[in-house]
């Protein structure tokens, strides 16, 4: 488990080093993703398909912010259902202006929202938008998450149904139109999608604001649980077609992502867990401290140590001999040299006491 | 010689004029009561076109049904029903803006406020360097 705590500082130091070209190449990444969802669902124009052309948008979209990506995706979209047939342009156009009316005009940020939905289809992770957004988010990140749901549902129908609708367009935009909308609206596959997602998020945020001990993995878990068992009851009684495989495999991978994203998000100790109670005037607190896991990464510092120089070999006797010689030169000095000094101190004294006087 | 301390301030207000400055100014030329009120009145204005387009889907789509069944009780009730739930979606979007404005003004009043004090400190800062 240190091990994940050190790896998360270090990522988070990267992060910190390098973020400007991190959330580029995040941008980057979702914007090929979503594009190349579109291009494989509802290719019908060409030159939109290209690969070319989607990594080249993606590249663009790596230098804007992610709104722009999601109002690329949503005139990609548009314009290829407008070369299928216009009347199922122009109702999805409307659909779309409905949902920023109704919401995204409040939350813009959230239109990405819009991309991730289809992306985790993609993926086949689809729980994991509203397990993700039921941990960090609120109960009003559901209307969002039911949006997304729907713009899916609208190409992979359009997808589905090509041909139907093609025959259907030669007989006039309004029947497109009816057709489009009577079958989507009738998906029952949709509405259970929409609601057990709703039904999971709403639990998955309630549970975790709880003060339980893992109330985090309690979430997880029971959104999960509740999303199969949700799927699955629509298969037996709505007779939906649900692929068991893929549902639990991705439920698990979800959530995986949920308990690793819990290390970054909310890392908390509970073994230390501290109960305090306390009054003041007006009221009397029960008051629950967790305190949360910080690690602090060993830093590796390389010291670098100057080349050494060769020095001579010394003999110890030489070292004597010299040491002897210069003591025995100072010892024959002394005694001269101390009868020379004495007399320069002398005469030394007797000019300052001269020049004392003299002053 | 720069003076460390007045640098700081200084990122510290050229961070929040690229990120928040703009708006947060705009937004606190008004007064909250106006503020407020004046987008929960361009919220309904959106609410009730974004509900006048979702009846008109609906309607375009369950067309045949509705003209199938077409009777004067019948469009009396469904009239009912299309005006209590616009009543309905109405109330719920101005409570929803009116508490969502309000949040906003109050967010932006108080790094506005911080932001004046912050020049303030920074004056300061600037006359203790002249003397």
């Amino acid at each position: 488990m240190d091990k994940i705590f050190e790896a998360k500082e270090y990522l988070l130091k990267f992060y910190a080093k390098y973020s400007r070209y991190v959330d580029m190449g995040f941008r980057f990444i979702m914007a090929l993703l979503t594009f190349l969802f579109i291009s494989n669902h509802v290719g019908f124009l060409e030159v939109l398909a290209n690969p070319t052309v989607t990594i080249g948008l993606s590249l663009i979209c790596a230098f804007l912010p992610m709104t722009m990506t999601v109002v690329i995706a949503i005139v990609i979209v548009l314009v290829q259902f407008y070369t299928l047939a216009p009347g199922v342009a122009i109702v999805s156009g409307l659909m779309l202006l409905i949902m920023f009316v109704l919401y995204f005009r409040f939350t813009p940020g959230n239109s990405v929202v819009l991309l991730l939905t289809p992306v985790s289809f993609m993926l086949k992770i689809p729980v994991l938008v509203p397990l993700v957004f039921g941990l960090i988010g609120g109960p009003v990140c559901a209307v969002p998450v039911a949006f997304g749901v729907l713009v899916y549902y609208m190409i992979t129908y359009v997808k589905s149904y090509a041909t139907v609708i093609e025959t259907v367009a030669s007989t006039g935009t309004m029947s497109q139109i009816t057709t489009y909308m009577q079958q989507l609206f009738s998906s029952k596959e949709m509405w259970l999608v929409m609601i057990s997602f709703t039904i999971c998020l709403l639990l998955v945020y309630n549970i975790r604001r709880m003060s339980v001990d893992y109330a985090w993995e309690v979430a997880s878990v029971v959104g999960i649980f509740v999303n199969l068992i949700l799927m699955t009851f629509g298969h037996i009684m709505l007779d939906v077609k649900v692929d068991y495989v893929d549902l639990v495999v991705g439920s698990l991978i979800a959530l995986l992502i949920a308990l690793l994203l819990k290390v970054f998000v909310f890392s908390v100790d509970y073994s230390r867990s501290e109960y305090l109670q306390f009054e003041d005037d007006e009221y009397y607190y029960y008051v629950k401290a967790i305190p949360k896991v910080s690690m602090t990464v060993r830093e590796k510092t390389v010291k670098k140590i100057n080349i050494r120089q060769e020095t001579e070999a010394i003999d110890s006797e030489t070292v004597k001999k010299a040491l002897d010689e210069s003591n025995a030169k100072e010892m024959k000095e002394t005694a001269e040299e101390r009868k020379k000094r004495q007399k320069q101190e002398d005469s030394e004294i007797q000019r300052l006491i001269e020049e004392e006087l003299n002053k | 010689m720069l003076n460390e301390e007045r640098v700081k301030h200084m990122v510290k207000l050229a961070s929040y004029e690229t990120k928040h400055g703009g708006e947060d100014i705009k937004v606190c030329h008004y007064s909250q009561k106006d503020y407020v009120t004046l987008n929960v009145l361009f919220t309904m204005g959106w609410a009730t076109l974004g509900y006048l387009l979702l009846v008109g889907l609906l309607c375009m789509t369950y067309i045949e049904a509705i003209l199938d069944r077409f009777s004067f009780v019948a469009v009396i009730l469904t009239v009912i029903l299309v005006i209590a739930i616009y009543a309905g979606i109405l109330v719920a979007n101005v409570v929803f803006a009116n508490r969502f404005y309000r949040r906003k003004y109050m967010a932006a009043k108080r790094r506005t406020d911080r932001y004046l004090l912050d020049l303030e400190i920074l004056e300061k800062l600037y006359e203790s360097e002249d003397v």
